[in-house]
């Protein structure tokens, strides 16, 4: 069940939301919502939940043993729960891959077996992760109760897509928060602006995505250049618009139940380097790479070669984490090799270019990064790749380039401002204003949003078929 | 909490409120789609093994989401926000595609170097054919839901451009050559004491579009597709190439503008071509009696509800064959119905009346020409293209057989032999004497030996 679904809004979010602010007390309030995000879990596959409840009691049991014991034994335990999740994780994510490679190298072994991913396994393999290096490094105390700590992994609202909540973030709120009427306000704004990004927008820009990117390498050979680049862009509005939505829903339905997760994009199209890039996008798990791989390894404190080995390691790791497949590592060396040169020229440099190339290169970068992202065939990738540059002897442009940009134009100009903070500026100028007829407009558009978006959502979900999160199975 | 979020959380929870409490009005949601033609997605049987696999929760979802109450409403207000997208007055609706190159036509016929293989996904029927020659007139007339529809097709590409649509061409020379092949192993089959005539019909776009127009769009070129099939088959095979004709006739309604169809004065020309194959004299179209029907919206409109269409729909003609207008079919469960070549739709759904022509998609259907006493026939293999053409036959022939061949499930030689035929027409649209899924049906259709 993905948030913009039907049923999801209509009947699971509707019934929970109910539910949450009817029960009598925080206890009660977690044990509702324990049920219904094992509910949520158990939707997509009930065999899947057994992998989670491994995962989660592993932990727990762990954590409760790390504040027992002193000394080398703790690291040991440490090692030893962390070497499990990664290794579950492993084996339903990576396993087929390593084998399919290792076939391809020794013809052993004859056939890969098929390996149905778990949903969510990655987001909280490492939310648990976190948790227990977070109890070793003693910054937060084991949770005893084995419910509370299922209850944070399993949360539905950020389980199988992110953010990647750490434990510290909301240990106080699983026990003691407040629903308040301008919290459920300012969640209910949230939650509705993530589906309407998602159900409309990033659908729609879907479709424009899909037009030029189809078929196998034989037919993206034959692909007009200026098609790629409409499809190239349409991908990467598409893939933010997808992918932050979630988290809006997610950080939404938080603040309904009293939960404050941390922000997960922050404008990251906006940015002008690459390093500005990446703390902006899936913060929560760009942050969980600098906290828990970059620093323990150094960081940039062991002198510059290390630090790009570190880095090396981190954007390896990234681009893994992403997916099983080359295309997924392809694409974390290549911010590697972007962000290498780019640490290495002094801040002063970088200013000192003007902001509008230092804008259309990342816009170049950002394009190019998705269409990595986006073909997991080496084959197709190298096509289309070497179709934008012109390289496949086929037009610049032709009448279905045309047509497809013509009937999509205001939604890619919409799409494209969605990506930037007007709207919120544009929101912050009206409530402030001194003119009394903004302050009007401000408080109409505060109050109808949430169900003019909510409606207008469900009118295009309706029916739809084509409604998948590209981030559902990471 | 300020005033203004205790407001805006009323009106929001209220409206998801209603929301959710019309999608639990059980007796609300719609079973069918009229505008789509499709059965929506059923309540799923529960099973331990889909719980545990996800597979039951999905089909709920799609459920849910497919049989909403306002489900209707929604569809359009989506579609009138969709238009809002850009200028939509051209769209394509489709992925951009591309055919494959068409050689020149080979002089001698290659074999096929792929295995014939199973079809798949569409539903057959039970072999039939045991229908007595001579039948009754239609007693019976079924509801005003139109006449029972077998199967539905899958809309390729269309270009659509205000109130008309148009069918793209993308050659697929594996599919072609296959069809060929087909063609040329039923003549193989059957010998040369039985005709063989293949009439590949042409999509809308290779007819009615410019030349340049075509270019631009990347559509692979008709007549050469046509061409390049024809110089596949064994020269005794008559392979007719009726782009000419179509094309020289482009400024009448051949096409219609919100169905993928020909009109029966397309069809009407392609018959003309297929008598001066046969060297006989065509009838003219004023020797029949013409029957209108208004108010026709067909799969274009389906597939786009466009505004533009509804205000402009299209008029089916039918020409009623003076011989005789009797025919019966067999469904898939090899029920026959007694029914009427040309028959009356005034009161069907305004998606229905192209379900006029020899009793739609039918598995199997026979019609016989009192008037006619030589015992001469013909069996037609068509798609639903060529249930406007098959009138216009039965004034040539005293028995007149046609099998969709989606849905017949014996073969065709076998039937031949059976009834005695002397002509086999072969009368599908380009996508199916190209496309690789309809080619492997028609490939069953005609088995080694």
């Amino acid at each position: 069940m993905v948030f913009s679904s039907m049923s999801f809004v209509l009947v699971f979010f509707a019934v929970t939301i109910l539910g949450h602010s009817l029960m009598p007390s925080v206890r009660a309030k977690n044990i509702f919502l324990l049920i219904a995000s094992l509910i949520f879990y158990s939707w997509a596959s009930l065999a899947f939940t057994a992998i989670l409840l491994f995962d989660v009691f592993v932990c727990w049991f762990i954590a409760l043993l790390l504040e027992v014991y002193k000394g080398k034994v703790r690291r040991r335990l440490l090692t030893v729960c962390v070497a499990l999740l990664l290794s579950v994780l492993g084996v339903f994510k990576y396993l087929s891959f390593l084998l399919e490679n290792l076939r391809l190298l020794t013809g052993i072994p004859k056939v890969v077996p098929d390996i149905v991913l778990p949903l969510g396994i990655s987001f909280y393999t490492f939310q648990l992760i976190s948790y227990a290096v977070d109890v070793y490094r003693g910054k937060v105390r084991a949770q005893r109760r084995f419910w509370v700590l299922l209850l944070y992994a399993s949360l539905f609202h950020q389980c199988v897509a992110g953010p990647i909540v750490r434990y510290g973030d909301i240990a106080r709120e699983l026990h003691d928060r407040r629903v308040t009427g301008s919290g459920i306000s300012r969640g209910i704004s949230r939650f509705t602006v993530g589906l309407a990004k998602k159900s409309i927008l990033a659908n729609s820009c879907a479709v424009v995505a899909d037009a030029f990117f189809t078929g196998g390498a034989s037919a993206l050979a034959l692909k007009p250049v200026a098609g790629l680049w409409l499809s190239a862009f349409a991908y990467a509005l598409q893939i933010y618009l997808d992918f932050s939505a979630y988290s809006d829903m997610a950080i939404g339905m938080g603040l309904m139940c009293g939960f404050h997760y941390r922000e997960n994009f922050n404008y990251p199209y906006v940015s002008l380097s690459v390093t500005e890039f990446w703390r902006n996008w899936h913060i929560s798990l760009s942050s969980f790479f600098r906290d828990y791989v970059y620093i323990p390894l150094g960081g940039n404190r062991r002198g510059k070669a290390r630090q790009i080995l570190n880095l090396f390691v981190v954007w390896f790791l990234t681009g893994l984490w992403h997916g099983a497949s080359w295309n997924y590592i392809i694409w974390g060396m290549f911010f590697f090799l972007l962000l290498v040169p780019e640490k290495a020229v002094p801040d002063r440099v970088l200013r000192a270019v003007p902001g509008v190339f230092r804008y259309a290169a990342m816009l170049l970068i950002i394009c190019l990064s998705w269409v990595i992202f986006r073909f997991e065939d080496l084959h197709s990738l190298l096509t289309v790749l070497a179709g934008m540059l012109g390289l496949n002897g086929n037009a610049l442009y032709s009448a279905v380039t045309g047509i497809t940009l013509k009937s999509n134009w205001a939604l890619l100009l919409v799409s494209a401002v969605a990506c930037t903070p007007f709207w919120h500026n544009l929101r912050l100028w009206l409530r402030d204003s001194r003119n009394s007829a903004a302050r009007v407009i401000y408080r109409a558009y505060d109050v109808l949003h949430p169900a003019i978006l909510l409606v207008l959502s469900v009118m295009v979900l309706t029916g739809n078929t084509y409604n998948p999160f590209i981030y559902w199975t990471f | 909490m300020k005033k203004t979020d205790r407001i805006k959380n009323i009106v929001f929870f209220t409206v998801l409120g209603a929301l959710a409490i019309i999608g639990a009005i059980w007796p609300l949601r719609p079973h069918v789609s009229e505008v789509e033609k499709r059965e929506l997605t059923p309540f799923p049987h529960f099973t331990l093994s889909g719980i545990m696999d996800g597979s039951f929760t999905m089909e709920l979802d799609k459920w849910y989401a497919d049989t909403y109450p306002l489900r209707d409403i929604f569809i359009r207000g989506a579609n009138r926000l969709k238009s809002l997208y850009g200028n939509r007055s051209v769209t394509i609706i489709g992925n951009d595609n591309h055919g494959d190159d068409i050689p020149d036509a080979p002089s001698v016929p290659p074999e096929p170097s792929y295995p014939a293989t199973e079809p798949s996904g569409t539903s057959a029927a039970e072999p039939t054919g045991t229908l007595p020659p001579d039948t009754d007139p239609p007693t019976t007339v079924p509801p005003d839901t139109g006449v029972p529809v077998t199967g539905g097709e899958v809309l390729g590409s269309i270009y659509v451009s205000g109130d008309s649509a148009y069918s793209l061409f993308y050659f697929n020379r594996s599919g072609a050559d296959r069809y060929a092949a087909a063609i040329n192993r039923a003549h193989k089959v059957m010998g040369d004491e039985v005709n063989i005539y293949s009439v590949a019909i042409p999509l809308s776009s290779g007819i009615l579009f410019d030349k340049s127009l075509q270019e631009d769009i990347g559509l692979s070129d008709e007549r050469a597709a046509i061409e390049y099939i024809n110089g596949l088959m064994d020269p005794a095979v008559h392979a007719l190439n009726i782009y000419d004709v179509l094309r020289a006739h482009n400024d009448e309604y051949l096409y219609f503008r919100t169905d993928h169809h020909w009109t029966a004065l397309g069809a009407y020309y392609a018959y003309t071509e297929l008598c001066r194959e046969k060297g006989v004299a065509p009838h003219t179209l004023d020797q029949f009696e013409e029957k209108t029907f208004t108010g026709f919206l067909g799969s274009y409109y389906s597939k786009t509800l466009s505004e533009d269409m509804k205000e402009n729909p299209d008029t089916v003609k039918a020409y009623v064959p003076m011989g005789t207008n009797l025919m019966v079919y067999a469904d898939k469960n090899c029920n026959e119905t007694k029914w009427d070549i040309i028959h009356n739709v005034e009161g069907y759904k305004t998606g229905a009346k192209y379900y006029c022509f020899s009793g739609s998609d039918q598995p199997y259907s026979y019609a016989h020409n009192p008037q006619i006493t030589d015992g001469s026939s013909c069996v037609v293999i068509k798609d639903s293209f060529g249930n406007a053409f098959i009138p216009f036959l039965i004034d040539h022939y005293e028995h007149i057989y046609w099998i969709d061949f989606r849905y017949y499930n014996g073969t065709l030689p076998a039937l031949v032999r059976d009834k005695n035929i002397n002509d086999v027409i072969f009368c599908l649209n380009l996508d199916n004497t190209t496309a690789t899924g309809a080619v492997g049906l028609v490939d069953r259709l005609i088995p080694e030996s």
